[in-house]
């Protein structure tokens, strides 16, 4: 996308001065336009459709229908900024879904480095947006986690992970030869993780029992999961009894 | 408790005692009914003063969790030694008696009661039964008091999540809106700030489970200030406040939940502007608070399984500051608004507030 080209762009907020701030702030990009405003899903649906914006930034609390409802009224959607205040669920799944979310409360300053991503992105293929929603706000387990690598997005099933790793703030999906991080605590991500296959072995690791040959007592009593690739992860005492069971299912 | 309390609970708990004792001695031996009154009372009075130092034993011996044979054992060993104790003064005493009355009859009566032929097991076994009486009572008794600190401490407990409700869905969209408000307003903006800060002072830091409703409202204006700065149109006050209300108690945060209901239930869901009507007045020098909205309201199948842990833990409040002289009453259907009436009768909050000024001395 040439520099030269203007990008059109819709505010979606029920929030009278939060949709006014937006538009100051948007007022200062010099590649954006801003084509309108929306106070509800409905208007918003209505607005997408006439006014056909490239980029939406959309509030996801909203009375009558949430951001995500909208989203999902949609047969081909703009690209969306979703905007959300406290909404640790709504984060977790926008993280896992690789979706392009602001935290409020932001300024300009994170405003402006959040567009800078958004404008990289903008001509780049990537996953369908609707498909990542679509697994990120699914109830129940979720049957692929979306990562960034470089400016593109890439879905990665979870029954090839071999196993989560908290490390820090992130987790480190650990999939044949290569790792990818998700920022997302390991609890939320668990919630997220069908339980039949998937088990807390460790305060910081979540094992795939698909890919776990063995477990093997070590000479100094510690229980180990040991996986197909070699790899051996430490099992915390309290799961060691409980994780007897399924290897001899195996 | 007060101590007089403790003695007649004792003499309610011993005298049926003394009084099926007189009874039996009557059907087995016959006899003046003044002779087995006498020996009834003595037998229940010794009975009841070696009770007190069962009473402290079971406290120096916790019931245990789960429950041990050690336990037990040491019970059996102390019912057997309370028994055999009992037992013997008895014998003394009636032995006393008798030579102080110098009555052949009298005493030999007593004596035949006390020390007959095969009379002894029998009064191991009371004995037996009478500890097991008392130290089952003890242990109840202990039971109940450390449930009431229970109750005490949940009730602590429950302010805190009262107060801790607040902060995360209030608090990060006010600070949008206030980061927002900066290069459009910054006097609105300074305001709404000092507004957010004052709130959370209140929220973080209010201990008192009972105020004066000008302290409430104050609260509650300083969070309807923020939220209508939030909501713009799509909200719509009406106060009806009487001047002669504001000194009236009402337990803290108790309107803040009623008013916060109403923006989060009734605005927050609907495009259209929801009107919410806040009133107070006296009546027969109770306080009445009403929280009204014209919004989607709810049924009452609705009200009874979901509907707002806030008004649940609101009425459990209630009840626990005032018994049943305090009332909540919700009157809503489907499409029909919301509305919350509070019966706050004053002496029992006034109560409930000296009580707690005792607790801080």
């Amino acid at each position: 996308m040439s520099d030269a080209a203007v990008v059109s762009a819709l505010i979606v907020d029920d929030e009278p001065i939060a949709r006014a701030g937006l538009r100051r702030m948007l007022a200062d990009v010099r590649w954006l336009t801003c084509v309108g405003e929306a106070a509800n899903g409905r208007d918003a649906i209505r607005a997408i459709e006439t006014l056909q914006p490239e980029l939406v930034f959309l509030d996801v609390q909203m009375p009558g229908m949430s951001g995500v409802d909208v989203l999902r009224a949609l047969t081909m959607p703009p690209y969306v900024v979703f905007t959300t205040a406290y909404a640790e669920h709504a984060v977790a799944a926008f993280e896992l879904g690789a979706i392009d979310y602001l935290l409020k409360p932001f300024g300009a300053e994170r405003l402006h480095a959040g567009l800078e991503r958004v404008r990289a992105a903008l001509g780049e293929p990537r996953a369908a947006l609707l498909e990542r929603v679509g697994e990120a706000f699914s109830r129940g387990p979720m049957s692929r986690l979306f990562v960034r690598t470089g400016r593109s997005i890439v879905p990665i099933a979870v029954d090839s992970v071999l196993w989560f790793e908290a490390v820090g703030d992130y987790v480190a999906a650990h999939v044949a030869g290569s790792q990818h991080l998700l920022h997302v605590a390991l609890s939320k991500l668990e919630e997220r993780l069908d339980p039949q296959r998937f088990t807390r072995i460790h305060r910081t690791h979540i094992a795939n029992l698909d890919h776990v040959v063995a477990f093997r007592r070590q000479l100094s009593g510690q229980l180990v999961a040991e996986l197909r690739d070699g790899t051996r992860l430490p099992v915390s005492r309290a799961k060691a009894q409980e994780l007897r069971g399924h290897a001899r299912m195996l | 408790m007060p101590r007089s309390w403790v003695w007649l609970q004792l003499l309610l708990g011993w005298l049926p005692v003394a009084a099926l004792f007189a009874l039996m001695f009557r059907m087995a031996h016959g006899g003046p009914a003044s002779d087995a009154l006498f020996m009834a009372l003595q037998l229940v009075l010794t009975a009841a003063l070696l009770g007190i130092a069962v009473y402290r034993f079971t406290q120096r011996v916790p019931w245990p969790h789960p429950l041990r044979l050690g336990f037990a054992a040491t019970h059996a060993l102390a019912a057997f030694v309370y028994a055999l104790t009992w037992f013997v003064l008895n014998v003394l005493i009636a032995s006393i008696v008798a030579s102080i009355l110098q009555s052949i009859d009298h005493g030999s009566f007593v004596l035949a009661l006390a020390i007959g032929p095969g009379w002894g097991l029998p009064y191991i076994m009371l004995g037996v039964w009478l500890y097991v009486m008392v130290a089952g009572i003890a242990y109840a008794n202990g039971a109940a008091q450390r449930s009431a600190q229970i109750e005490a401490l949940a009730a602590r407990t429950e302010l805190a999540a009262l107060r801790a409700q607040l902060h995360p869905h209030l608090l990060f969209n006010a600070l949008h809106t206030v980061v927002q408000l900066i290069p459009e307003d910054p006097q609105r903006a300074t305001r709404a700030a000092e507004q957010l800060a004052a709130i959370l002072r209140t929220a973080l830091s209010e201990q008192r489970d009972v105020v004066a409703l000008s302290d409430e409202w104050t609260f509650v204006q300083r969070y309807l200030e923020i939220e209508s700065l939030r909501f713009g149109e799509r909200l719509q006050l009406v106060t009806t406040i009487e001047d002669a209300a504001l000194a009236a108690l009402i337990p803290a945060f108790a309107l803040q939940t009623l008013v916060e209901n109403a923006v989060r239930h009734a605005a927050a869901p609907r495009v259209e502007p929801t009107r919410i009507t806040i009133g107070a007045r006296r009546a027969d020098g109770d306080l009445v608070v009403t929280v009204a909205d014209d919004g989607a309201g709810a049924s009452a199948a609705d009200i009874e399984t979901g509907a707002g842990t806030g008004l649940k833990r609101l009425r459990e409040r209630l009840l626990r500051l005032c018994g049943s002289a305090a009332s909540l009453e919700i009157e809503s259907g489907a499409g029909r608004g919301f509305r919350v009436t509070l019966h706050l009768p004053q002496r029992e909050l006034r109560a409930a507030l000296a009580l707690a000024d005792g607790d801080h001395v």
